[in-house]
């Protein structure tokens, strides 16, 4: 046996909850029942085998039998995977790869990445309507401005330092010294190559 | 022990009023049965079933047999393992025990990939090499003739198919046999005194898991009855344990 049962029981019932949160996923998860998605976490060599049903996601430590799909990387890249809305750039970096049935595996990270918690609506069942409203239009509110501030803190930053005080360089001047830095290599790599054919040259 | 008589718990009984004897004792209970396996077992009982779900191997379309399934608990979680193209058969030899099964998974929704059975594992009702799998959890020690059941299952049983026995067993974890003797003898039918109002009932499980074979012998039983690669897996220090044997 691997990771302790108590401990996959427990993820397992606090996944289930977080899941239910979203009342559009559960159906979704319907369509893949009767599948079974093994989760490799690579470092710590831990599978995981998820069972989707309509009534949420059974999970189990280990299985005597075979999956249908395999997703396989680091905690952080699968954790990257799950909650980025486009795949592409997490599976063509190699961090994370599916084997298997490929399309189960779309599915199921779809479901993951598209869940969309009302928060509100949650927290409405226990205050009431109204101050989950108040609440929410607080918090929105909050996180407008948090997002304003720190973009324009971002902005007055950069500024300072690359026009004001030079101690930066502005991003056209980086991308012309990576550039520069790309040919000198080149030139180093065209300038050994000729070393050696010169030095076998001799040698004959 | 004579040939027409056979263990009650610790009492000899006939042997043909055991079915009867067992039946009262799961009539009377049947409603507090789910309560009173989460209070005796402090709610271990469901890992001893996850371990048990984890050992099937059951892919999509499969069919699989849920022997002495009670109220379900391993059904419920294998209908969504075989998903709609499966079946799963839940049996119990006890009509109140079926109908809380039946009752608990209509509740939840599970329905279409589900059928329930009343038989008794000496007999099974079924075709030969019929089911991909079957499971037997916390029953076996109540059926009358356990080989005939083995020899039943194995029947029934496709090639390439597996039993699984989650029962329990004898103790072997150092210093554990003495605190789980006080548990069972004492402890356990004050519970259900307490919980189901029923001592006589739970002193009889007590009982009952005393006489059961241990792991060695039921692995024996089920080579005898044809298993092949029979292997067993302690938990919780051997108080049970899961059973795997395979029809090749």
């Amino acid at each position: 046996m691997s990771l302790p049962q108590i401990v996959i029981a427990s993820f397992e019932t606090a996944f289930n909850h977080y899941i239910a949160l979203d009342p559009d996923a559960m159906p979704r998860l319907e369509d893949m029942e009767g599948k079974i998605i093994a989760i490799e976490i690579t470092g710590i060599n831990e599978t995981l085998y998820l069972f989707p049903g309509m009534d949420g996601i059974m999970v189990m430590s280990d299985f005597d039998g075979e999956a249908d799909t395999t997703l396989s990387g680091s905690p952080m890249s699968l954790a990257r995977l799950s909650m980025s809305k486009n795949a592409m750039p997490v599976l063509f970096s190699g961090d994370v790869k599916i084997s298997g049935d490929t399309r189960l595996g779309h599915q199921f990270k779809k479901v993951l990445a598209g869940l969309n918690i009302d928060w509100e609506e949650q927290l409405s069942r226990v205050t009431g309507d109204m101050i989950a409203h108040q609440l929410g239009n607080g918090v929105r509110d909050f996180t407008n401005w948090f997002k304003r501030s720190t973009q324009s803190i971002n902005l007055d930053m950069g500024e300072y330092f690359q026009e004001e005080s030079q101690v930066l360089p502005s991003r056209a001047e980086v991308d012309r010294f990576i550039s520069n830095v790309d040919s000198l290599r080149s030139a180093v790599d065209r300038l050994q190559a000729r070393i050696d054919r010169l030095k076998n040259n001799s040698q004959q | 022990m004579s040939d027409d008589k056979t263990h009650f718990g610790f009492e000899q009984i006939p042997v043909n009023e055991k079915v009867k004897r067992v039946a009262g004792v799961f009539h009377s209970v049947a409603d507090k049965y789910d309560v009173m396996n989460d209070v005796m077992s402090l709610g271990v009982h469901r890992l001893w079933k996850r371990f048990t779900l984890s050992q099937t191997g059951l892919k999509a379309g499969q069919r699989v047999l849920d022997l002495a399934g009670g109220t379900g608990d391993l059904a419920l979680r294998m209908s969504r393992m075989v998903g709609p193209a499966g079946e799963v058969v839940l049996s119990d030899i006890n009509a109140s025990m079926l109908n809380r099964g039946r009752e608990r998974l209509l509740d939840k929704g599970i329905a279409g990939n589900m059928s329930y059975v009343q038989a008794n594992a000496e007999c099974l009702p079924f075709p030969d090499d019929y089911f991909d799998c079957i499971t037997i959890a916390f029953g076996l020690r109540n059926v009358t003739d356990k080989d005939a059941a083995l020899r039943s299952m194995y029947r029934v049983l496709k090639p390439g198919g597996r039993l699984l026995v989650l029962e329990f067993s004898k103790p072997v974890a150092p210093g554990l046999a003495p605190v789980y003797d006080v548990y069972s003898f004492k402890l356990l039918p004050a519970m259900g005194k307490l919980i189901a109002n029923d001592a006589d009932s739970y002193r009889y499980l007590a009982e009952s898991i005393r006489m059961h074979p241990d792991q060695q012998t039921l692995k024996e039983m089920m080579q005898v009855a044809g298993f092949d690669k029979v292997s067993y897996h302690n938990m919780t220090g051997g108080i049970v344990a899961l059973h795997k044997g395979f029809k090749i």
